[in-house]
């Protein structure tokens, strides 16, 4: 960077170091987020194809691979670990060089490993939508990809761990907290899950109650902690000011830490398992709300008196995005699973409505937060238009929105009415027609979002971005005396001063 | 501040111990479910094969201890049958052959008969002081039921009924040495009432003078008269001697 | 706090859930011990066997490779916890035991009820009827006027085929996906082939069941799950001891 004094020598290093950095990191974490990006676009599609087969069965239907059946889990599956995994570990990748200030060197490794987790879920996908699924929901992949993706993950991500080992600054910040336990708790998850569900023999019923508890518990702790340390990173860094409150936020990790396992297996209440089981895990989902509000407090009085970066900056409305969405999980989490209403969710849309809120409305909106913010550091280029970032906050906004009030909400009215046992069938299974339709139309918005999202970061990826200095932000204009300095790209800039 | 300068066996440590981590409880899922993997028994065969060998052995004491059961009760019923009196029958096809029944009908009857040549004795033949002394004398035993007086014990443990104004006693001579002869059970009706002893009288083996004697006492005692015995008449009469037990049907009616 | 006691501390707070809620439970449903009808309650002196008879662990690796599970449920859950129990044909059926008393056979699921299956397909929503009894309400569905099917089988090929030919369809609008996946084509020979389904013949072409729909089938052919239970395991108990 250019600076008029050269007596920061410590701060010209660090800002060497930082460049170094994240050149280091170009290729894996581009190669993640914009291979994720594509997944999310194929997820996005086959999510609004399979929401659109829920209420108008004719939609297709001549492509038996097409099924209502296999789309469904193909469109969850690549959602999870197509797009989900990928930023994911782009994001890990990068918070933590960046957090630990140490360079990448492991470059081929989380490419080769990176290649051969798109090859397993690749493999994946096709297998379920040929009919090879294994009928375990969110570990529908044929059984032998998931060790090709545990070990692909261990390649990807035990980088990250040695370098917040080795790293010599003495501070630890609240993000690194967040993804140190995220990157254990995933194969801790993961492996366990797995083992009990497709190797060890159990009693069937059992391997049901794991494989309830594996779709919350990647929730809670796998997505959940790296869209918070996503936003804890982002939030102090794009204002300047620090976290508002570091005992809420220790609050709020260990909250998260203590209450996250257990949930999960509400799915089989009423069951013919031990009855504390499932209440436990409603329990613990309601009690999500506590490390919620305690996360939403924190980052959101930290940004309070900056709204102007709140309008301006596209990273901070992602993570505001994403943070006041986590709060609503929270809510929903309280309101879908106390005996009363469990009754009515437990089989209904709104199971559905509340997993595309945690991984589109919280995970994702964290995600693209991190990515308007960390690509043009790790490409060099800024954001060419700022109506794609607009347009893609906005329709995500309005499709999350969508999904909150038809699929939960119509969940909550397609059990109440499955619960008028005097009723004929006919009643509660028609009763959706209309949520399901509105799901769609949800899908439908945000698959224009996603491909807004995704050409943006093709051109980018391409290294057509704009060559500035300035950041694409929302409002404002170029002016010349911005704090960025001149304007013009970067490079150029650093070979005319030298 | 590059990872050039970083210590490469911290690197080394840490990407093992990294590994152990990650794996830390896949491994504890592993350890915990070696013993996961034995197949899992089908229990019920061999619940119900126990089942069986259970209730078998049940069966088989409860069968074994119903036979010995059986046989005990055979011999206890086949006793107490055998003690029990038999029921008068009325057709003759019941009546069991060697019975009591049978041997009577077969030597003509229960019945008293008056045989054929029985001596006569006028009802106001004198009577032999001596013959009713002897009478007397011999009549303390029959007083144990009957009285003293001849007023009979009946009214005090049901034992004999009265022979004073029996129309018995002075009724045919044939029945008095009959019942000597032969004991005499069942109810019988004296005076116009009704008597039914809780024991038999049971015959008494005297010689043909003393039961002629008592006869001839009881006749002409307790406000009764009538014509005395004779010895003859009893000697007459032996040919009752053996057979059963009479009963008040099988008396002659007196008139 | 130090890098040790921060991975303690996460350690632990997994572990114990982890070991609570996932690792006793499973080491314990593992070896369920035979439950046994008892005389007092029950009026016999059994051991509970559960018996399912059809193609059941191939049928169900079928019928999650397609994703029924998406759509139906096999979990009839306690009285406090839903309320399907009430539904009619859902739990049980009206029928007439041995002594010409009308009794209702409906129970909740018990663990036994999964028996001959790797992973109980409890499902994710109720768009279609719960399955825990379909094979009863099939064999129902053929009484009617109405049905096109002359056997348990041939009904269900029909849904599968094409949910809207069967007559007694409760929700002709958004039916069950048509499985077409599952058949096969062939032009008729002769008098067509003893296999093919009766009722979708036309244009001088047969639709064969394959394989698949074949086990998946006679998989939902042996869903039926209201026998008696041991007074022990039924959890509607105050009722059916007073039956």
């Amino acid at each position: 960077m250019v600076t008029d004094t050269d007596s920061d020598t410590a701060l010209q290093k660090d800002l060497e170091l930082r460049a170094r950095i994240d050149r280091s990191l170009r290729h894996p974490v581009m190669f993640f987020f914009t291979s994720g990006a594509a997944w999310l676009a194929v997820a996005v599609l086959l999510g609004f194809i399979s929401s659109f087969k829920s209420h108008d069965s004719t939609f297709l239907a001549n492509l038996g691979f097409l099924n209502y059946g296999r789309v469904y889990p193909a469109h969850l599956t690549v959602l999870i670990y197509g797009w989900g995994c990928q930023a994911a570990f782009g994001l890990i990748i990068w918070l933590m060089a960046r957090l630990s200030r140490k360079e990448c060197t492991s470059v081929g490794v989380i490419l080769t490993a990176g290649h051969l987790w798109n090859f397993g879920v690749s493999v994946g996908v096709l297998g379920i939508l040929a009919g090879y699924g294994s009928g375990r929901p969110w570990m529908e992949f044929p059984a032998a990809v998931w060790p090709l993706l545990l070990v692909s993950y261990f390649f990807i991500t035990i980088w990250s761990f040695i370098q917040f080992r080795c790293s010599e600054g003495g501070k630890t910040y609240v993000a690194q907290w967040y993804l140190v336990a995220a990157l254990f708790w995933f194969p801790w998850i993961y492996l366990s899950a797995h083992l009990f569900v497709f190797v060890f023999n159990g009693h069937p019923v059992m391997a049901a109650g794991v494989n309830a508890w594996f779709k919350y518990a990647l929730i809670f702790l796998f997505f959940t902690p790296v869209a918070l340390g996503t936003a804890y990173y982002l939030a102090p860094k794009v204002t300047g000011r620090p976290v508002y409150s570091y005992t809420l936020a220790l609050f709020g990790f260990w909250a998260l830490a203590v209450i996250g396992p257990w949930a999960g297996m509400q799915k089989l209440a009423g069951g013919p398992l031990p009855q504390f089981l499932p209440y436990l895990g409603a329990a613990a989902t309601v009690l999500i709300l506590i490390p919620a509000l305690a996360v939403g407090v924190n980052i959101l009085l930290t940004l309070r008196g900056h709204e102007a970066e709140v309008t301006a900056s596209p990273s901070l409305r992602f993570t505001i995005g994403g943070i006041v969405s986590f709060v609503i999980l929270g809510v929903m989490g309280l309101g879908l699973n106390t005996p009363a209403s469990l009754k009515m969710t437990q089989f209904s849309l709104a199971g559905y409505g509340f997993e595309v809120l945690a991984i589109y409305g919280f995970f994702s909106m964290c995600a693209f937060g991190g990515i308007y913010f960390i690509v043009p550091r790790i490409t060099r280029r800024e954001w060419l238009s700022r109506r794609f970032i607009s347009w893609h906050f906005w329709l995500s906004l309005y499709g999350i929105g969508t999904v909150v009030v038809c699929s939960i909400l119509g969940g909550l009215f397609q059990g109440a009415a499955q619960e008028a046992y005097n009723a004929a069938w006919s009643d509660a299974a028609t009763r959706n027609y209309a949520y399901n339709v509105g799901t769609t139309v949800a899908w439908g918005l945000i698959i224009f979002s996603s491909l807004f999202f995704l050409l943006h970061l093709l051109l980018m990826w391409a290294r057509l971005g704009r060559r500035s200095q300035h950041p694409t932000l929302l409002k404002g204009d170029h002016h010349e005396d911005s704090p960025h300095g001149p304007d013009g790209d970067l490079d150029e800039l650093q070979t005319a001063e030298a | 501040m590059d990872s050039a300068n970083d210590n490469p066996l911290k690197r080394f440590s840490t990407f093992w111990v990294g590994l152990v981590l990650f794996a830390a409880f896949g491994l504890a899922g592993l350890v915990l479910g070696i013993g996961f993997n034995k197949p899992v028994k089908n229990g019920y065969d061999e619940v119900n094969s126990e089942r069986r060998e259970t209730i078998r052995e049940e069966v088989d004491k409860t069968h074994a201890g119903a036979r010995d059961m059986a046989d005990k009760s055979f011999e206890r019923v086949g006793a107490v049958y055998l003690e029990s009196a038999p029921v008068a029958v009325e057709k003759p096809e019941f009546i069991l052959p060697g019975s009591a029944t049978q041997l009577g009908k077969a030597s003509g009857g229960t019945g008293v008969k008056v045989p054929a040549g029985f001596p006569e004795v006028a009802a106001d033949a004198p009577i032999d002081p001596a013959v009713m002394a002897k009478g007397q004398a011999l009549y303390a035993v029959c007083s144990a039921c009957h009285g003293p007086n001849g007023e009979g014990m009946y009214h005090i443990n049901k034992t004999g009924p009265p022979l004073a104004d029996s129309e018995w006693v002075v009724g045919p001579v044939a029945n008095l040495i009959a019942i000597q002869f032969r004991g005499l059970n069942g109810t019988i009706e004296v005076n116009g009432k009704s008597y039914t002893p809780v024991a038999p009288m049971a015959p008494l083996p005297l010689d043909d003078e003393s039961v002629a004697a008592v006869l001839t006492y009881i006749r002409n005692s307790f406000g009764n008269k009538a014509s005395p015995v004779t010895a003859e008449q009893v000697k007459a009469m032996e040919g009752e001697k053996g057979k059963p037990m009479l009963s008040p049907a099988d008396l002659i009616p007196p008139k | 706090m130090t890098f040790k006691a921060f991975m303690s501390a996460l350690a632990v707070s997994f572990a114990v859930p982890w070991f609570l809620i996932i690792v006793v439970p499973y080491a314990k449903m593992r070896d369920l011990e035979p439950v046994h009808f008892e005389q007092d309650s029950d009026g016999r002196d059994e051991v509970y066997v559960p018996r399912r008879s059809g193609r059941i662990s191939t049928g169900s690796a079928v019928y999650g490779a397609n994703g029924c599970y998406v759509c139906h449920t096999q979990m009839i859950r306690k009285g406090f916890a839903g309320s399907e129990l009430g539904r009619p044909d859902w739990a049980g059926f009206r029928v007439q035991d041995e002594s010409g008393v009308s009794i209702n056979t409906s129970r909740e699921t018990t663990p036994y009820d999964f028996v001959g299956e790797e992973f109980a397909h409890v499902g994710i929503m109720r768009v279609g009827p719960d399955l825990s009894n379909v094979a009863g309400r099939v064999q129902k569905y053929l009484d009617h006027p109405l049905t096109k099917a002359d056997s348990p089988e041939g009904w269900l090929y029909l849904h599968l085929y094409n949910s809207a030919l069967k007559t007694v369809t409760l929700n002709n609008k958004f039916g069950c996906p048509r499985q077409t996946h599952l058949f096969k084509e062939q032009p008729r020979v002769g008098q067509g082939s003893p296999n093919a389904v009766p009722g979708l013949e036309n244009d001088g072409m047969e639709v064969l069941p394959t394989g698949n729909a074949k086990a998946l089938v006679s998989y939902l052919l042996s869903l039926k799950k209201d026998d008696a239970v041991p007074y022990s395991i039924n959890y509607s108990r105050d009722k059916k001891k007073a039956e």
